[in-house]
C-alpha cells in the first residue's frame, strides 16, 4: 500500500524538497557561511577518512581481511541519492526519503553512507523512491567494531540523543575517542563492513553494567542530511566469505 | 461544507502532508518541525463542526501515515488526527468565541504526540523516547501557536466561503 501511495506522494515531496533546499540554501548564503561551512566540512570529512582508513589499514588490516575484509571500503559501489524527505518529529521515529528506487536498483537491507560514514539502511522501497532507517532512530541496531582493538558491539539509536553503544566483551577496554566502524553482515546487508559510524565519547562502566556501554559521537550529522549514497554492490574482498565448504577437523598424517 | 469544497479541503491537506515531509524540515528553525496538517485539520474541524472535522482528519492521518518516509504502523496518525478532528469540532459546535480557537489548537498540539505515540505503540511500534516528549511538546505548541492566526482563518474561508464570525 505504502509503494503505490510512494509513487504519487514521493515526486511531488521531490518538488517541495528542492524548493525547501533552495530556500535553505538562499537563507545560508545571504548569512555568508555557506560556502565555507561546506568546503571546511568537506575538508574535514576527507582527513578523516584517511586517517581511519591509514588505522584501519596499519593496525588491523590483514586480520580484518581475512575475517571480513573489511580493509577496502573505497571499493563499493556506491550509488548517489538525495533526501527528499525527513520523517516528521512528531512521529519520533528517524527516517529519511531519498530519490531512487527499484528501478535504480535500491533493494530492501542496503546499506545509506555519506561522506562523513554511516547514515543507515533501506527499509522501505517502492519504484522511484526509498525510505531510509537512520542510525539514530531508537529502532535502529547496528554490528560494530572499534576500529583499534577490533572489540565487538552492538549501536542503539537514542533519537536526539547519542547512540549507545554496548560491547559484548565484558573485558573489553575502550576509551573516548575510539573509531567505531560497522562490523558488517554476510553479503553486506543491512550494513557493509568498514564504515566508519562515530567515536567514542563517554565510557559508563561500573559494577552493575555486565559489559562495558558508552556514547556514540556520530561523524554524520543526522539534522542536515541531502546527498548520501546507497551501497549497491559491495567489492568481492568486503563480504564475508562464506565457507565453500563446511569445516572439518585437520588431519596430519602420520599422527 | 459543500462537497466541492469538502474535496479543495482535502486536497488542501494532501499539499500540507507533503510540505510537512518535505519542505518545512529544510527551514532552519529550532526545535522539531511545524505540525502544519495538525493546525490545518484544526482549522477545517473550527469551521465545519465535528463531522467534517473527523473525515478530514481521518484523510490528513492517512496520507500522514503513507507518505514516505513513513514506516510506521499505518493507521497511528489516521487515528490521532480524525480524534483531533472530531474533538475540535465538538469544542467549535459548542463555543462561539473566538479564543476557543487558540485554546483547542493548543490541547490539540500538545496532546496529539502523545495520543500518536499511545496508538503507534498499541499497534506494535514502541520506539517512543520518553525523554524527548517534553521539548517535542514545548516546540510543538508554540509553533502551532503561531501558525493558528494564518492557517485557521484560511481554513475557515476555504471551508465556509467567507471569514466566519466566531474565529480570530
Amino acid at each position: 500500500m505504502r509503494e503505490a501511495t510512494a509513487t504519487v506522494f514521493a515526486p511531488a515531496e521531490q518538488i517541495f524538497g528542492s524548493m525547501g533546499r533552495a530556500l535553505a540554501q538562499t537563507m545560508r548564503r545571504i548569512g555568508g557561511q555557506d560556502d565555507q561551512v561546506a568546503a571546511l566540512r568537506r575538508e574535514n570529512a576527507e582527513l578523516r577518512e584517511q586517517a581511519l582508513a591509514s588505522q584501519v589499514d596499519a593496525r588491523v588490516a590483514q586480520e580484518l581481511q581475512q575475517l571480513l575484509g573489511t580493509a577496502d571500503r573505497g571499493r563499493y559501489r556506491v550509488l548517489p541519492a538525495r533526501v527528499i524527505a525527513f520523517g516528521p518529529a512528531q512521529g519520533f521515529a528517524r527516517t529519511v526519503a531519498i530519490d531512487l528506487g527499484h528501478r535504480a536498483g535500491v533493494r530492501s537491507d542496503m546499506t545509506v553512507v555519506n561522506g562523513d560514514g554511516l547514515v543507515g539502511r533501506v527499509v522501505e522501497v517502492s519504484a522511484d523512491s526509498a525510505t531510509v532507517l537512520l542510525a539514530v532512530d531508537p529502532g535502529s541496531t547496528v554490528g560494530v567494531r572499534i576500529a583499534d582493538t577490533a572489540e565487538m558491539g552492538v549501536l542503539t539509536g537514542a533519537g536526539d540523543g547519542r547512540p549507545t553503544l554496548r560491547l559484548l566483551d565484558p573485558q573489553a577496554a575502550v576509551q573516548p575517542g575510539d573509531d567505531v566502524v560497522t562490523l558488517g553482515s554476510p553479503r553486506a546487508q543491512p550494513f557493509a563492513a568498514g564504515i566508519p559510524i562515530g567515536e567514542i565519547q563517554q565510557v559508563r562502566a561500573g559494577a552493575s553494567r555486565p559489559t562495558p556501554v558508552a556514547t556514540v559521537q556520530p561523524h554524520v550529522d543526522f539534522t542536515a542530511l541531502d546527498v548520501v549514497g546507497v551501497v549497491v554492490e559491495p567489492s568481492t574482498a568486503a563480504t564475508h566469505a562464506a565457507p565453500r565448504r563446511s569445516p572439518r577437523p585437520i588431519t596430519r598424517k602420520g599422527a | 461544507m459543500s462537497p466541492v469544497r469538502a474535496m479543495a479541503a482535502a486536497a488542501v491537506l494532501i499539499v500540507a502532508v507533503v510540505a510537512q515531509h518535505a519542505f518545512l524540515p529544510w527551514l532552519p528553525l529550532p526545535g522539531p518541525a511545524p505540525d502544519l496538517v495538525l493546525v490545518a485539520v484544526a482549522g477545517l474541524a473550527l469551521a465545519a463542526g465535528s463531522g467534517a472535522g473527523t473525515l478530514l482528519g481521518f484523510l490528513a492521518g492517512l496520507a500522514l501515515d503513507l507518505a514516505p518516509p513513513a514506516n510506521h504502523p499505518i493507521g497511528a496518525w489516521a487515528m490521532c488526527m480524525s480524534l483531533a478532528g472530531y474533538v475540535i469540532g465538538l469544542a467549535a459546535d459548542a463555543t462561539r468565541r473566538g479564543v476557543a480557537a487558540y485554546l483547542a489548537v493548543t490541547v490539540a498540539a500538545a496532546v496529539s504526540p502523545v495520543a500518536y505515540a499511545l496508538g503507534a505503540g498499541a499497534l506494535g511500534s514502541a520506539r517512543t523516547l520518553v525523554g524527548e516528549v517534553p521539548g517535542l511538546l514545548v516546540g510543538q505548541v508554540v509553533y502551532a501557536l503561531l501558525l493558528t492566526p494564518v492557517v485557521v482563518p484560511a481554513m475557515a474561508r476555504l471551508a465556509l466561503g467567507r471569514s466566519s464570525g466566531r474565529l480570530p
